[in-house]
């Protein structure tokens, strides 16, 4: 699906731009992306599938568990400020900043007395 | 090697299988159980991964729900779809439950009469043209012992009267509620100032330790409090804080001595006598092989589209309206009913919502606009729906939660999603759907499972009833959170239908109902169907208190006739 897609993409910036997607200017990769969230890029089949796919695939990589291989450094929960799944909360932090740190769940299993 | 006949076969091993269980073997009836889904451990779901739990469906078998057909009205062709609400294990789907236990209100077991027949729908303007609307057989004080069974049982958190409009209870909850959160706080200080009347919502979730106390079922397991991990819709909980029959009533029913559970079971058809009574249940074993165990007592306790099918796929080889068993009404799969989730949401520049602390059933609700609470004097519809805050959850479930207006992707995105993710959260309005004859559950006739059964298919859509009340309650909840402070403020009319009910409607009359209200077949006196699939009106409130209570008042009836069955 990716190998297909993305040379679509690409053949569609050629057509249209004269350059391959990756040596277009923000903008001009913008509308692009635009038009194929859409489905108005016709020249890419299932387009508006494609990107909803790619959209979420890239999503899932940036917030999910590090054991995934994503949210490197748990980067992706640190803008958010997300600390992480956590096995519980001591205290409420009823509006107010929590002051954890994000933490990867360990894989291992917790059990009633690491509350 | 004939296996032995068994006083009772269950279909199901969720909420109605694991308190029918417990209760009929307790009782000293045989019991065996039939759960297609595989048993697990602890270790299976204390992992806490949204990834595997929320957006992969797909990672663990039995987190998959085996697929449905789905169409929007009759003559359409039905697509493919999965959907979340059952789940595929022992225990079933109270399993990975939100936790929000509250029982009906008075006034919803009665809309025919309360509110069509008194002139109420008429001064309101509704139109109700199409559809099919009956009183339950049975009215809240019929369930009230049972709703307090459940709640003591498996130790709901609530405060009893907290809510203005609850009927009356013989007894308060075991518990206090569950510690509030930043977004329920700030929500019940809106609405009071709005003139509505907020409450903390009870939940099946432990706010302290807790074991049941006599004359309540004290087998039952002590389980410890909630850790606020925020972990509870679409998981297990890791510390058995919520309310699981994995955890409780199954193990109570297995050290009886009188109760079997067969995981990776499938059944497929309730068998039938010479006399036309049940005489068991065919099914697949976990190698595929067709087996038979033949009971007394079938109890079909599986979710509303698999009780539906399994009646479908039962019964003389009929066709058409009246096809299956337990059918002579032809209603087996009607009047099939889903919530209409709206949703209003808010952003705050400077307020930090830490949606991901706590149960998202430690809520405040408003029922200012549910059932027949409010005066729907020209408002154009009847009925309402629970207002309640929710909208925690982990990063990657909350991604496509943008008011219009900012991109769903980019850099525009990201800018705003960094900023947001933590200063956002929702009202969830659980608007109930009035039963209507297009709305229904029937045998794909395209498409069918590994097993090589038919597929449930669904034919599933608002009507107008549905539609105004829709809009009025994005109405309020959009004032609501406005009055919260929200600097952003949008809505979201509902898609596709939560929390299924109807399908084997209960009734006093056999030629407009499947059931009675003991939830036993009309036609087939030792065959019962439980659960949600048996309600002829749904609410707008969460099924699960209810479909525990009915469970609970089956058994006892059950038990309290065994003779009959002999």
């Amino acid at each position: 699906l990716y190998r297909r897609g993305l040379q679509a993409v690409d053949q569609l910036a050629q057509i249209q731009q004269g350059a391959p997607f990756v040596a277009l200017s923000e903008a001009a990769q913008d509308a692009l992306l635009q038009a194929l969230e859409v489905g108005k890029a016709a020249s890419v089949p299932h387009g508006a599938e494609f990107f909803a796919m790619v959209r979420d695939h890239v999503l899932e990589g940036v917030f999910c568990e590090p054991s995934y291989d994503g949210n490197r450094d748990l980067v992706g929960w640190r803008i958010v400020g997300f600390p992480g799944q956590r096995t519980g909360y001591p205290d409420a932090y009823i509006d107010r900043a929590i002051d954890l740190p994000p933490v990867a769940a360990d894989g291992g299993v917790a059990t009633d007395d690491q509350r | 090697m004939t296996a032995p006949i068994a006083d009772v076969c269950i279909v199901g091993s969720g909420v109605m299988g694991g308190i029918l269980a417990k209760d009929l073997a307790t009782a000293g009836l045989k019991v065996v159980a039939l759960e297609r889904g595989p048993a697990i451990a602890r270790e299976d779901y204390a992992a806490r991964d949204a990834i595997e739990f929320t957006t992969r469906l797909d990672l663990k078998d039995w987190v998959r729900h085996e697929p449905i057909t789905f169409r929007s009205a009759p003559g359409q062709r039905a697509r493919l779809r999965y959907t979340t609400t059952p789940l595929n294990v022992l225990g079933g789907a109270l399993l990975h439950w939100t936790g929000q236990s509250s029982r009906f209100f008075p006034a919803d077991f009665k809309v025919r009469s309360d509110e069509i027949e008194s002139g109420l729908a008429e001064r309101a303007g509704a139109d109700l043209r199409g559809y099919d609307i009956p009183d339950w057989p049975i009215s809240y004080d019929d369930l009230e012992p049972y709703y307090e069974r459940w709640e003591w049982e498996f130790g709901v958190s609530g405060q009893g009267g907290a809510n203005p409009f609850e009927g009356p209870r013989a007894r308060d909850f075991p518990l206090p509620p569950l510690r509030h959160n930043a977004r329920s706080e700030r929500t019940a200080e809106a609405a009071r100032r709005l003139g509505y009347h907020p409450y903390e919502a009870s939940a099946g979730i432990l706010s302290q330790p807790y074991k049941p106390p006599a004359p309540y079922d004290t087998r039952m397991p002590e389980r410890p409090a909630c850790v606020y991990c925020g972990h509870c819709n679409f998981y297990g909980c890791h510390v058995h804080a919520k309310a699981a029959t994995l955890y409780t009533a199954l193990p109570v029913a297995l050290a009886t001595g009188n109760f079997e559970v067969r995981t990776g079971c499938k059944a497929f058809r309730v068998d039938t006598d010479g006399a036309g009574r049940a005489s068991g249940v065919s099914y697949f074993d976990p190698e595929g092989q067709v087996q038979q165990q033949r009971a007394r007592i079938v109890i079909l306790a599986a979710f509303v589209w698999d009780n539906v099918r399994l009646l479908l796929l039962s019964g003389p080889d009929g066709q058409g309206s009246r096809q299956g068993l337990a059918n002579s009404s032809g209603l087996v799969g009607g009047r099939v009913m889903g919530h209409g989730d709206v949703r209003a949401s808010g952003y705050y520049e400077d307020y930090l919502v830490n949606g991901f602390i706590g149960p998202g059933s430690a809520a405040t609700r408003i029922d200012d606009f549910n059932s027949n609470n409010f005066d729907h004097t020209g408002l154009g519809f009847i009925r309402g729906a629970t207002i309640g805050t929710s909208g925690g959850g982990t990063p990657v479930e909350r991604t496509d939660v943008v008011p219009p207006g900012i991109p769903r992707w980019g850099k525009a995105y990201k800018e705003f999603f960094a900023k947001a993710f933590n200063r956002m959260f929702d009202l969830n309005m659980q608007a109930e759907t009035l039963p209507h004859p297009d709305n229904q559950v029937d045998l794909d006739p395209n498409r069918r499972d590994a097993w090589g059964l038919p597929l449930p298919r669904l034919t599933f859509s608002y009507h107008e009833n549905e539609r105004r009340l829709h809009r009025f309650l994005a109405e309020i909840g959009e004032g609501i959170m406005r009055e919260t402070g929200a600097s952003i403020v949008w809505s979201a009319l509902p898609k596709g239908g939560n929390r299924w009910a109807g399908g084997t409607r209960m009734g006093d009359d056999p030629r407009t109902s499947v059931v009675n209200g003991y939830c036993q077949s009309h036609d087939v006196p030792n065959l019962f169907v439980v659960g949600s699939s048996t309600f002829p009106t749904m609410a707008g409130y969460p099924p699960t208190a209810t479909i525990a209570a009915l469970a609970y008042r089956t058994a006892e009836y059950i038990a309290a006739h065994r003779e009959w069955f002999r």
